[in-house]
């Protein structure tokens, strides 16, 4: 029986395209662990964007949540030449580091699909995501995914755990996106809050979780009277 | 897989102030997995270090709620029986161990058992009463422990296998809370427990209420022979019945609110049930629109890439390079045959190199549609999902309340019974001339009350065996990977093949079962069907097999053995060396204590692995216990046997 491409490849390939077309605005280029924590950032945003995020994609792993199908789909991307690579090297411990950039042609790629209706939410998702980043400064990246909700529940009972974002009955990203939807105001219109100001919130809160180190990680009230402001 | 507690790993010891077993600090480093073996001894301090490190983890076993057994309690007066604890140099044990990725590193003094100081991660060190406080915050809300005591009865009597033999093996109550406390999502086991106990009790006044009417009929039997003139007439000594009135009219009371809220606890339990299949029902649709989605997203992805292939083919793309030209994309020679295979995939629509086949195009591409509808069923699922939490919180609250009462009630009732029933049924026996109307009264409240306690009981048991019923339910697949496990070692360990039976219970009351070794075509019900050597050893199988079984497989824990091999003979070792060598191909670790003794296990543990790590694999007590005179003779001998473990 002949094999399909696979769809978590391809969904992937948009992914990264859009993240390396936005950091190259910003940052300029990307290096594996950097774009596999903006693609799980823009996961966990994707509900704010009413869109989502690949089902079973990260697990758990050393550093932090890693979903295999971004590594193929980058490593597709360069042999096709949609992506050029920047300067590869082993470390000590024989693990290869490099930087991604878009060609020309990738450049091209990007904006086609961008163009198409049905896959602007995970660009403006993905800009969302590079515009917070940009301001938190890039060295805080990863510590921002680090404090998603749903890693941090995930990593506690080790490695190689699905994480799922977007889980509904457990501790997860999407739970305290609907907790942020209904304690933040309204407004006049009486809608749901701005998708802005539902990505401020929760990078607000990822910012504080990564701040807080030690015992107040473990203190939620103490966090919750430092969020607020109150303390 | 159910969600599991995580497991210690222990990284590190220090025994500090340890005179006048230890002259000088001990510190220990413990390998990642595989066996440490501590050579020593009679009087050199194997023991000790093994109580001190299960000490540091957990305090010792002081309490009921960690052992039943009284012979087997034992805290931090143990210890300061033993050292010279002084002022200057206090004895303290440093512990550093790992949960999952947490690293957790504890001091605990032996003047009170409670922890000095702790470090988690890191987070600064919290000392002082806080320390206690935090160890136990990190227990339950990071590894996952219902309360602290689980964790302690999990390390006294799973992870550390005393010199004293206490077995698990042939254990039923103490195989089933470890079973239990290991899935503390599926059931609550401190309740269970508790459960249990109030049923014996109950059982206990039962009978202590059939005495007395055994006692009452022959007093009535007594006076019918010598009826009295005017018997039915209330007399005095009535008066101590009738001082129950108000103790009854509480219990009315409490019954009545019992019975409600019962009522009300079973309407919020079907509540619960129905909204958790309807979160289970919205959950599939959810998946299944995500899914519906992705598919439609890449589909759209592919028809990008495939018209960006058309648009801007050119000679540096190493596929267009090998369909138009012939040239391979990892070597750059001219291959045709390769060429033509990729032109013909091409027209296939496969990947020119693997021959995947393209998603097959779908009609209908109204994506924006169907994410409207995802994200109607999404929110909808997380408000089902916020109120099956509320509801399980109603639902805790109310069975608290239910618990509560339950006790309430029964406790009214047992002073009730004494303070009327059996008092006035001595004051029966001492009287000289007593009243047979009080007599029969009593008499017919007496029987009342059994009839009354048998119900309770009856209800109780069933309410026990439901939920055992359930758990087991919830729990038989796992149990069947854990016979797997179990059969594994213990076939290593004895040579023949060996299962794991659930035996079914004999005790009277409320029957649970057993999980016992079966081989050579026979159960053992008792440790009295196996040899010695085989309870040991069966014991330690069990054990590896129940830690391996609460792993997670990326979470390895360990296993503290003491001197296993005085059990054995020779012909067994290799035996119970590969046993050892099994759990520690599962990545965990086992800190064995032995004799040095020649070709012992201790030899068989450290030729496992190369001699360049044996040094690291092992602690020879006798560079740091105190010799006795009879080592001191032998010393040159002592220490050419461990030479030559570790050559």
């Amino acid at each position: 029986m002949t094999a399909h491409v696979s769809k978590r490849v391809l969904i992937r390939k948009r992914d990264v395209l859009y993240a390396l077309q936005l950091a190259s605005e910003s940052i300029g280029r990307l290096n594996r662990i950097q774009l596999q924590k903006v693609l799980y950032l823009t996961d966990c945003t994707m509900v704010i964007f009413e869109a989502t995020a690949p089902s079973r994609g990260h697990k758990t792993y050393y550093n932090g949540p890693f979903d295999s199908a971004i590594q193929a789909a980058v490593d597709s991307l360069v042999f096709c030449a949609y992506v050029a690579v920047d300067e590869v090297r082993r470390d000590e411990q024989g693990r290869v580091n490099c930087f991604y950039r878009l060609t020309p042609a990738g450049k091209t790629l990007a904006s086609r699909l961008r163009n198409t209706d049905a896959l602007v939410p995970r660009f403006e998702a993905t800009q969302a995501v590079v515009e917070r980043v940009s301001v938190a400064g890039w060295h805080r990246l990863i510590a921002l995914a680090y404090a998603d909700p749903t890693f941090v529940e995930r990593r506690r009972i080790g490695f190689g755990q699905e994480i799922d974002v977007e889980s509904a009955s457990e501790p997860s990203t999407a739970n305290l996106i609907d907790l942020l939807v209904r304690a933040l105001p309204t407004g006049r219109t009486g809608g749901p809050p701005s998708r802005e100001l539902m990505v401020e919130a929760l990078f607000r809160y990822l910012e504080l979780y990564a701040n807080a180190r030690g015992v107040l990680r473990n203190q939620p009230e103490l966090l919750s009277r430092r969020w607020s402001g109150s303390e | 897989m159910n969600r599991r507690v995580l497991l210690p790993r222990l990284l590190t010891a220090r025994l500090l102030g340890f005179a006048p077993i230890f002259d000088e600090p001990l510190e220990l480093v413990f390998p990642s997995t595989g066996a440490f073996v501590i050579l020593g001894g009679n009087g050199l301090g194997k023991t000790t270090i093994m109580q001190a490190i299960a000490y540091g983890l957990c305090g010792g076993p002081e309490d009921e709620a960690v052992e039943p057994a009284k012979a087997h309690r034992w805290d931090c007066r143990y210890f300061r029986g033993r050292l010279h604890d002084e002022r200057g140099s206090p004895s303290t044990i440093e512990i550093g161990v790992a949960f999952g990725e947490h690293h957790v590193e504890i001091v605990r003094g032996i003047r009170a058992s409670s922890v000095q100081r702790i470090q988690v991660d890191s987070e600064s060190w919290v000392s002082g009463p806080d320390a206690s406080i935090r160890y136990e915050r990190f227990l339950t809300h990071v590894a996952g422990y219902r309360q602290p005591a689980d964790f302690a009865f999990l390390v006294h009597r799973l992870l550390y296998l005393p010199e004293s033999r206490r077995l698990l093996a042939w254990d039923a109550d103490a195989q089933t809370r470890l079973v239990m406390l290991l899935s503390p999502d599926l059931v609550d086991e401190q309740e269970f427990r508790l459960r249990r106990a109030r049923l014996k009790q109950l059982d206990s006044k039962k009978r202590h209420t059939h005495v007395d009417i055994g006692k009452l009929r022959k007093v009535v039997g007594r006076l019918e022979v010598v009826k009295q003139p005017g018997e039915e007439k209330l007399q005095p000594a009535d008066r101590a019945t009738s001082g129950a009135h108000a103790p009854t009219l509480k219990l009315e009371e409490l019954l009545g609110r019992l019975a409600e809220v019962r009522r009300s606890r079973e309407a919020a339990d079907r509540r619960l049930l129905q909204t958790r299949e309807e979160l289970s029902r919205r959950a599939s649709e959810v998946e299944e629109l995500r899914r519906e989605l992705e598919s439609r997203e890449a589909v759209l992805i592919q028809r990008a890439l495939d018209e960006s292939v058309g648009a801007e083919t050119r000679l540096d793309l190493p596929i267009a390079a090998l369909c138009e030209h012939g040239v391979c994309p990892a070597c750059g020679t001219q291959a045709r045959a390769l060429q033509a295979l990729a032109l013909e995939r091409q027209r296939e629509h496969q990947c020119v190199l693997c021959g995947a086949e393209e998603l097959a195009a779908v009609d209908d591409l109204d994506t924006a549609t169907l994410r409207s509808q995802l994200s109607q069923k999404r929110r909808a699922e997380l408000r089902l999902a916020r109120r099956s939490r509320a509801e399980q919180g109603a639902r805790e609250a109310l069975r608290h309340r239910e618990l509560v009462l339950d006790g309430s009630v029964a406790e009214i009732r047992a002073n009730d019974s004494l303070s009327s029933s059996a008092l006035v049924l001595r004051r029966l026996e001492s009287e000289q001339e007593p009243s047979i109307g009080v007599a029969r009264s009593t008499l017919a409240e007496l029987i009342k009350r059994e009839a009354e306690l048998e119900t309770q009981i009856a209800g109780e048991r069933d309410h026990l065996e439901g939920e055992y019923a359930r758990f087991r339910d919830s729990v038989a697949a796992d149990i069947d990977r854990l016979r797997s496990l179990y059969g594994s070692y213990a076939t290593r360990f004895l040579g023949v093949e060996c299962e794991l039976h659930e035996l079914e219970g004999t005790q009277r009351l409320f029957r649970l079962p057993t999980l016992v070794p079966f081989f050579e075509g026979a159960e053992r019900p008792a440790p009295e069907a196996c040899s010695e050597a085989q309870r040991f050893f069966l014991d330690i199988a069990l054990r590896m097999s129940l830690i391996e079984w609460a792993s997670h497989p990326t979470v390895p824990s360990m296993f503290l053995c003491e001197t296993p091999e005085n059990a054995l003979d020779l012909s067994y070792i290799d035996n119970v060396a590969d046993m050892f060598e099994s759990f520690a191909n599962a990545n965990h670790l086992a800190v064995v204590t032995a004799n040095i003794q020649r070709e012992g296990l201790a030899h068989r543990l450290l030729k496992k692995v190369p001699a360049s790590d044996r040094a690291q694999r092992h602690l020879n007590l006798l560079r740091h216990g105190r010799l006795s005179d009879v080592h001191k003779r032998q010393i040159d001998v002592l220490q050419a046997e461990v030479e030559d473990m570790l050559r």
